[in-house]
């Protein structure tokens, strides 16, 4: 038996009709040009460069006067593999590389530690303790970033409250360097990373229905039992979305270093800044 | 154990065994608001007790001190003879089922069950025999290495019941189990129900808001009602013999009427209700002339005749007003004539069409002694 055509009455689908199921994803469009516009395709450009034949002065240099010989960093138009081979063979490039993932393997072990306690601590805070605990892990986030960490920088600086405090109690006679130190850069850094982290946790936190605790208890679990094997594996999938944001953000951290480290913290990011305004 | 209040509500000791569970006079506060006021009952070891009300009624309360999640202000509860007020949940062995099952989404069926044994201490090889028992129980073997998340709503319903019958509780606790399935599920899932309970002989508290659950499956139903326990018998006592107005309502249908007495004539008593209609009913001897009460009678007591009503009965000539097809059966509503009182009846349907018509003039009747009455 031969399919037969049903007979629309004379009707062809229009261009517009054809288009239509796409619609609804016209409202993903303003991000995806926001996206494609400010981030893709100038990164795609930047790895482009990053092929270029360099002209010697420096690496990093990007423009120059076009076509003019000796008027830029680098040869347009040009394929090469060297500017990648001289980043892994050069070793100061090499440490501030591993110093960068150290750095950030830190400062999100930190950060897990203390956001993870904290966050079960809201989840199980009575509701007024809980919108305070919640508006105290946020609050930091309405000062600018750098009031922060110059603020960071007084208070640790030789003269700073903390250190009068060490001082005071005894535990030691003189001022210990705690700005400019790794310490201060880590410190700066968890401050800067942790809200989000702790508010991602709390918030997974809260889907669990909480009569899988009562039923755990009710089986004859303790309290810490109950964490350690229900509450805690259930909130696994949520903490490593906490986790992953941390250490991408860690990953750029580039104020902390630059304002309360010292050469030796120096990650990838701050080292672009120097360089380039060295040049 | 004798109750200090001697006008609660306690079963006859069939037997010299004490009950399993006894609650004291408990009362729970929550800031000014009373959830619970003054209720004792005595479960009896292998009984199906059921809590039964309205929400709010504080049936869910009581359930939960029983099982630990919360403390009752006033009054002890005796699990076994032992006082449980100050025990903490997880060291009384009690098995509650919550109505959102609570299976733990990150083990498999089998390690669900397990949880309570693992508590416990059990070593791992009776563990597996005793889970591979109750699972056969339930009869859900074949998914013991299923997630909770691949189960029907009726298995996952199982599993809840498995995971705490396992350990054998002194007690099991339900709470509204059925509330989440659909309908025929729930009356295929009450059977079930009840035979586990029965073959396991696991003393059972079973809360639920649902009279025709309470009302097939109990040996005893406790009514409450704003924090009170208002009466506590057999489904037919309860049925039969409501001992409040709220009680006469809250279980299966009814016709309530107030009413006055008019005369006491021997065995039966006259009682003028609103409209002006008489309705005798057999006099339990308390009745005195002008005294106020409810009369109630339930639809399936009430017969419709077309014509030559029996004699002896309350008979009244009315207008079936409304008729709703019930499947099995019919319920009319009719209007008594000259009045505006209203009365159900409920007529079984054997030959499948309802015998009467809406619009149609019928005598409804029914005997002295079917006719409830409640003072005050």
């Amino acid at each position: 038996m031969t399919v037969v055509e049903t007979d629309l009455g004379g009707y062809q689908k229009t261009v517009v009709d054809r288009l239509a199921p796409y619609a609804k994803y016209l409202l993903l469009s303003p991000m995806i040009l926001l996206m494609l516009g400010f981030f893709v395709i100038p990164l795609l450009w930047l790895l482009r460069i990053s092929f270029y034949e360099s002209r010697g002065a420096s690496g990093f240099g990007i423009g120059g006067a076009a076509g003019q010989e000796g008027g830029g960093f680098y040869v347009e138009g040009t394929w090469t593999l060297d500017n990648y081979v001289r980043f892994f063979t050069d070793d100061y490039f090499m440490s501030v590389m591993m110093f960068t993932i150290g750095f950030a393997l830190l400062v999100t072990l930190v950060t897990m530690i203390l956001a993870y306690p904290m966050a079960y601590y809201i989840y199980r805070a009575p509701p007024k303790l809980k919108t305070a605990l919640i508006l105290i892990v946020i609050l930091p986030k309405l000062s600018n970033m750098l009031v922060l960490v110059y603020g960071l920088q007084m208070l640790l600086a030789n003269n700073g409250l903390v250190n009068e405090l060490i001082m005071l109690v005894g535990v030691s006679d003189e001022p210990i360097k705690l700005v400019y130190t790794l310490f201060s850069a880590t410190v700066s850094k968890v401050l800067l990373v942790i809200p989000y982290t702790i508010l991602v946790i709390t918030a997974t936190l809260h889907t669990l229905d909480p009569s899988l605790r009562e039923a755990s208890r009710g089986l004859g679990a303790s309290p810490f039992k109950t964490f350690w094997l229900v509450t805690f594996p259930l909130s696994v999938p949520g903490t490593l979305i906490a986790l992953l944001i941390t250490i991408v953000w860690a990953l750029g951290a580039f104020v902390s270093p630059s304002l309360l480290g010292n050469p030796e913290t120096q990650t990838l990011r701050s080292r672009f800044r120097s360089r380039r305004s060295r040049t | 154990m004798k109750a200090a209040n001697p006008s609660s509500f306690e079963r006859t000791p069939s037997a010299d065994v004490p009950p399993v569970l006894e609650v004291r006079g408990v009362w729970k506060t929550f800031g000014d608001a009373v959830a619970v006021e003054s209720v004792s009952f005595d479960v009896a070891d292998g009984e199906f007790l059921f809590l039964i009300g309205p929400s709010g009624c504080g049936k869910t309360t009581t359930l939960r001190m029983i099982g630990g999640y919360l403390e009752p202000t006033r009054g002890d509860i005796y699990i076994r003879g032992r006082r449980m007020n100050d025990v903490p949940l997880e060291k009384r062995n009690i098995g509650m089922v919550f109505q959102s099952y609570a299976l733990f989404p990150h083990m498999t069926v089998a390690e669900n069950v397990a949880f309570g044994l693992r508590m416990r201490g059990v070593p791992k090889r009776e563990r597996a025999e005793r889970i591979a028992n109750v699972l056969d129980l339930v009869e859900l073997s074949e998914f013991a290495d299923r997630y909770p998340v691949q189960l029907s709503g009726g298995q996952r319903q199982r599993v809840a019941i498995a995971r705490v019958v396992v350990y054998e509780p002194d007690i099991l606790l339900l709470d509204e189990p059925l509330a989440n399935l659909d309908r025929r599920l729930r009356d295929s899932m009450r059977v079930e129900l009840k035979k586990l309970q029965e073959k396991v002989g696991i003393t059972t508290v079973y809360v639920t808001h649902d009279q025709e659950e309470a009302l097939s499956m109990a040996d005893r139903i406790a009514v409450m009602e704003g924090g009170h326990l208002l009466q506590l018998g057999t489904p037919s006592e309860v049925y039969n013999s409501p001992k409040s107005p709220f009680v006469a309502t809250f279980l299966g249908n009814t016709s309530s009427y107030q009413a006055t007495v008019s005369s006491v004539d021997g065995t039966f008593t006259d009682l003028e209700i609103d409209g002006g209609l008489t309705v005798r009913v057999v006099n339990g001897g308390d009745l005195e002339p002008g005294e106020n009460c409810l009369v109630s009678v339930r639809p399936e007591r009430v017969a419709l005749f077309k014509a030559s009503p029996p004699e002896d009965q309350n008979v009244f000539r009315g207008q079936i007003d409304f008729l709703s097809y019930l499947g099995a059966g019919v319920e009319y509503i009719i209007r008594i004539d000259g009045t505006d009182v209203t009365i159900r009846a409920h007529e079984a349907l054997p030959a499948g069409q309802p015998s009467h018509r809406e619009g149609e003039s019928v005598y409804v009747a029914w005997e002295p002694g079917q006719t409830v009455y409640l003072k005050g």
